[in-house]
């Protein structure tokens, strides 16, 4: 079944589109009453903990609350970090 | 008769009580009783913020005072700023609630500028408007009330009873019009506006509006 | 040392922050530095609007309560050069700001930025009192609709109260075609209500829904004739004088024929 609006709209992804997907996103930090801040501070303690087993680029570290589809269709909400590792250290690595 | 131990004066801030320095305090508590009572169509449905001026009152008369004042008014605040008499400003002689009968040449407020909406401003004599007054506002008047501009909000003029009070206005338009008792509004429907200068008064215990002067209608 | 101004309205829906929103990114685009503030806490919407939701770490609320410092709150628009937010608190109060922090805070601003703009939430309780404590000016956005017009009469007269005269008024969401059939209000009749000056008209327009979903403002899409409107009330503010736009489309041919049959008579107020 051709949906005729979006085969004719010219706009690659329709205004209405980008402006539920951004909503989603806004409301998952409004409803989970978490501040950007509350983030901040969760990034503190994951740099301290993991920094006990590796180095890792604070620069390029990035931490957000995201949604991601599951399997059955649903959305869920999910931390997602991105974590640049400089070097392991020697507690991680395999001894003897 | 209580005499002029009490001054009633309403101002935009809201109500000041001027209390003569030899008056006692039981002359005092009638004379606010008196004139509250007398000037309940100026504080119907607002908060009034209250300055007592002239003989200051200790702790216990304020407290007593201001219980007395809140079961006719509803008080937004109070301050007490009397001095112990000095050369103190003697009140107004013509200063008192009863009848305002001076609407042939009698005490008018000048009022500047529009009165908004939110806005009420009353006052026991005449009041001269230079201005528009706006849907939402109130002029509340013991005298005649004048309108250089165009009425849409509510007038009240002989508030404290004078049925020969008027109320003009260069465009008559509006809300509410009361004079003493009556009260009338504008007749549904009509929504042309008036081409001149109008005036209303009681004829003959009827409410009603004329043009300012005979033979100006069109 | 810049300015601040307070963008007001007393109803809600009239287009306050689509107004502070475009107001600011056209007065950046004209090379000032411009800081948007919304002072609508718990309910923030500036921040989406300008399409920075997802950048917001400190808030006004953190920043007067000494949490952060002003550039940890201050969030720079990477599209638009001079261009800064500092957002709302969403899950505070508005009596979490009192109107003296404010007035510290637009202090502050004033001498690190050009203009500031203060979205005024609706209402005429705490949240309108912090938001004009420290402002210079007032700008009030009505629609032509008699609940708009009367609200508006209210902040007018609440301004003055607060010593802010002369506040300058945007009427916003003009529809020609309805003002042409009698049906809505024209500029005029709503000056002659409010008597304030004109600043300028905002017509109604399906890109300003379009620019919010997108979180670009309407000053940026050159097809906007809202966008334009904004645009020259920015000028305007900088002390330019520019006349209002054309709003009015050429007379139709049914209009002239409706004319034949005197069927379009405006009908008198």
């Amino acid at each position: 079944m051709i949906d005729f609006f979006k085969f004719f709209s010219k706009e690659e992804n329709t205004s209405k589109d980008i402006a539920k997907e951004r909503l989603k996103l806004v409301l998952i930090h409004d409803r989970a009453n978490v501040s950007p801040k509350f983030l901040d501070m969760i990034k503190g303690d994951i740099i301290k903990v993991i920094s006990n087993y590796m180095e890792i680029e604070e620069k390029g570290f990035d931490i957000k609350l995201t949604r991601f589809e599951q399997d059955n269709g649903n959305y869920a909400s999910a931390l997602v970090a991105n974590i640049p590792i400089r070097k392991m250290k020697s507690i991680g690595k395999n001894n003897g | 008769m209580t005499g002029n131990s009490v001054v009633f004066k309403g101002t935009r801030k809201g109500l000041s009580i001027y209390i003569d320095h030899t008056a006692d305090w039981a002359s005092i508590k009638s004379a606010v009783l008196e004139k509250v009572v007398k000037g309940r169509p100026f504080f119907e449905g607002v908060f009034v913020n209250l300055t007592f001026t002239g003989k200051p009152l200790n702790e216990a008369e304020q407290q007593e005072i201001v219980a007395l004042l809140e079961e006719h008014i509803q008080i937004g605040s109070a301050e007490f700023l009397g001095k112990p008499e000095e050369a103190a400003e003697a009140p107004h002689p013509a200063d008192h609630f009863e009848s305002f009968t001076g609407i042939e040449e009698g005490m008018t407020r000048f009022i500047r500028g529009t009165v908004r909406n939110g806005q009420r401003i009353f006052y026991e004599g005449n009041i001269v408007v230079i201005g528009d007054v706006n849907p939402g506002g109130e002029v509340i008047a013991g005298g005649n009330i004048l309108v250089l501009g165009t009425l849409r909000g509510i007038a009240h003029a002989g508030a404290t009873g004078n049925k020969d009070a008027v109320v003009a206005a260069y465009c008559l338009q509006p809300t509410q019009l009361r004079i003493a008792g009556m009260i009338t509004r504008a007749p549904e429907g009509e929504n042309q506006r008036p081409q001149y200068p109008e005036i209303s008064y009681i004829k003959q215990d009827n409410l009603i509006i004329e043009p300012y002067l005979p033979g100006k209608a069109k | 040392m810049g300015e601040v101004i307070v963008i007001t309205s007393g109803k809600g829906g009239v287009g306050k922050t689509t107004t502070t929103a475009n107001i600011g990114t056209a007065l950046a685009l004209e090379g000032k530095s411009v800081v948007l503030v919304d002072a609508d806490i718990g309910l923030r919407n500036l921040d989406v609007v300008m399409g920075l939701e997802n950048r917001i770490v400190y808030d006004l609320v953190d920043l007067v309560e000494g949490v952060c410092r002003l550039k940890q709150a201050v969030i720079k628009d990477k599209r638009f050069d001079g261009l800064f937010l500092l957002p709302a608190a969403q899950t505070r109060d508005k009596n979490a700001v009192k109107p003296e922090q404010m007035v510290k805070l637009c202090k502050q601003l004033r001498e690190q930025y050009d203009y500031v703009l203060i979205d005024c939430p609706a209402g005429i309780e705490q949240g309108f009192n912090n938001a004009v404590a420290g402002a210079d000016k007032a700008i009030v956005v009505t629609v032509p609709e008699v609940s708009a017009v009367r609200d508006a009469d209210r902040i007018i007269g609440l301004l003055a109260s607060k010593d802010l005269y002369n506040p300058q008024l945007i009427v916003n969401r003009l529809r020609i075609d309805m003002v042409k059939r009698g049906d809505m209000m024209n500029i005029d009749d709503t000056i002659d209500i409010l008597g304030i000056d004109l600043l300028g008209v905002v017509p109604d327009d399906e890109r300003i829904i379009v620019s919010s979903n997108r979180g670009e403002p309407a000053v940026t899409q050159c097809d906007s004739l809202a966008g334009k409107a904004y645009r020259n009330i920015a000028k305007r503010i900088m002390g330019e004088d520019v006349p209002l736009l054309p709003l009015e489309a050429e007379e139709t041919f049914m209009d002239k024929l409706l004319k034949i049959f005197n069927l379009n008579r405006k009908k008198s107020i």
